[in-house]
């Protein structure tokens, strides 16, 4: 009955064709942005030492991977935190120099601005990362789950705080925080190599991946705070 | 975050003629609804399109059922129905509501307006909202079974 209530609902509201419509769309058709053309005209607008520096990263990070020292994927995973920070200074820009009154002028919201740029330069960190795993795993003990998951977890943290204090922090210290958070994260990460070595063993994998859906649930959170905090300003 | 102009033309025209019953009046509104949100760089691409869209054919729907009526043109019937007793004596259910619970149905049922788009439409919750729609398709399906 349900199913046949609403397929009758439909055919009730019945209302006569319109005589118009052709000629209407055929002079005011205008062409809408996808997301990807969004995705792609954001990723203009990222400055080219963001571009640069990821990919000196990932050439730090090529040379690690092609050593033949045991604790290099450890070592590169310290060193991701650096890569998040990079997206991190890209995401706080517009604020960091008082463009956002300019920005909410634009025809694209502000949030859909932000967040094609962020998906931009994420995307290409997630892309070198896919691209660097394999090969890190290559010729180490570690697989690539395990691999994989030792290079995002620091990542991912890195992005969730540095989202998280850049909302609180504005301006130029709001980066410097950031960087400082960056920074921790990396420290920790060679300081657990130095003394708590056990941590990469297989035996800790459980918690590592505990922190992995811990950190993938804060970024994504941290993104959509960042997100409606833009929509805020709108309408403050 | 792109519109389909084609398809929500003929979903605002639908509504437009439901609240007007006039083809060509409906058509107008439906037109001039579309030029005004082509019209505003502010709210096109802000995610709250069809909320806007309906915003101002609502007022401008408003607006017009004040202007005094001209006598509508008979309109044309549905070309085919799977179960024309059940489309009739729905027809005849659906003009027994008030016209703000017949208009949730249209947008809800008929034009798929998503609910969240309705909750800030009518500035209600979403429990409030699936309530209310529960509430008139319940009473529908009774009377039409009782």
């Amino acid at each position: 009955m349900e199913k046949k209530l609403y397929e009758t609902l439909k055919g009730a509201f019945h209302a006569p064709p319109p005589e118009r419509k052709a000629a209407f769309l055929r002079t005011h058709r205008r062409r809408e942005l996808s997301s990807a053309e969004l995705l792609l005209s954001q990723a203009g607008y990222v400055r080219w030492w963001t571009w640069a520096l990821s990919a000196a990263l990932f050439v730090i990070l090529l040379l690690l991977a092609a050593g033949r020292e045991p604790e290099r994927v450890w070592i590169s995973a310290a060193l991701t935190p650096l890569l998040a920070l990079i997206a991190i200074a890209e995401w706080g820009r517009s604020r960091r120099y008082g463009m956002e009154e300019l920005e909410l002028c634009c025809r694209m919201p502000t949030g859909a601005v932000l967040l094609a740029r962020m998906a931009s330069v994420g995307l290409l960190h997630l892309a070198l990362l896919a691209v660097f795993t394999p090969m890190l795993a290559a010729k180490g003990e570690a697989g690539i789950l395990r691999a994989g998951i030792y290079l995002l977890t620091p990542y991912l943290l890195t992005a969730s705080l540095g989202m998280e204090l850049s909302r609180r922090i504005r301006g130029q210290e709001g980066l410097l925080v950031c960087t400082a958070a960056a920074v921790l994260v990396c420290v920790l990460g060679v300081w657990a190599l130095g003394t708590r070595r056990s941590l990469y063993q297989p035996e800790y994998l459980p918690l590592w991946q505990i922190a992995l859906v811990l950190t993938l649930g804060a970024s994504a959170w941290e993104t959509v705070q960042c997100v409606k905090g833009t929509e805020e300003l709108q309408w403050s | 975050m792109a519109l389909d102009i084609e398809e929500q033309y003929d979903r605002i025209y639908r509504y437009c003629w439901f609240r007007l019953r006039d083809r060509h009046r409906a058509e107008d509104i439906t037109q001039e609804t579309f030029l005004r949100w082509l019209a505003s760089d502010t709210w096109r691409d802000t995610g709250q399109t069809l909320q806007y869209l309906y915003t101002i054919a609502r007022n401008l729907c408003v607006d017009e059922s004040r202007k005094p009526a001209v006598d509508p043109l008979p309109e044309d019937l549905p070309a085919e129905e799977s179960d024309p007793l059940l489309s009739i004596a729905l027809r005849h259910e659906l003009e027994r509501l008030s016209p703000e619970d017949r208009e949730l149905v249209l947008l809800r049922v008929v034009n798929e307006v998503p609910v969240g788009v309705l909750c800030r439409l009518y500035g209600v919750s979403r429990f409030a909202l699936y309530r209310r729609l529960r509430g008139i398709l319940k009473g529908l399906r009774q009377r039409l079974e009782g």
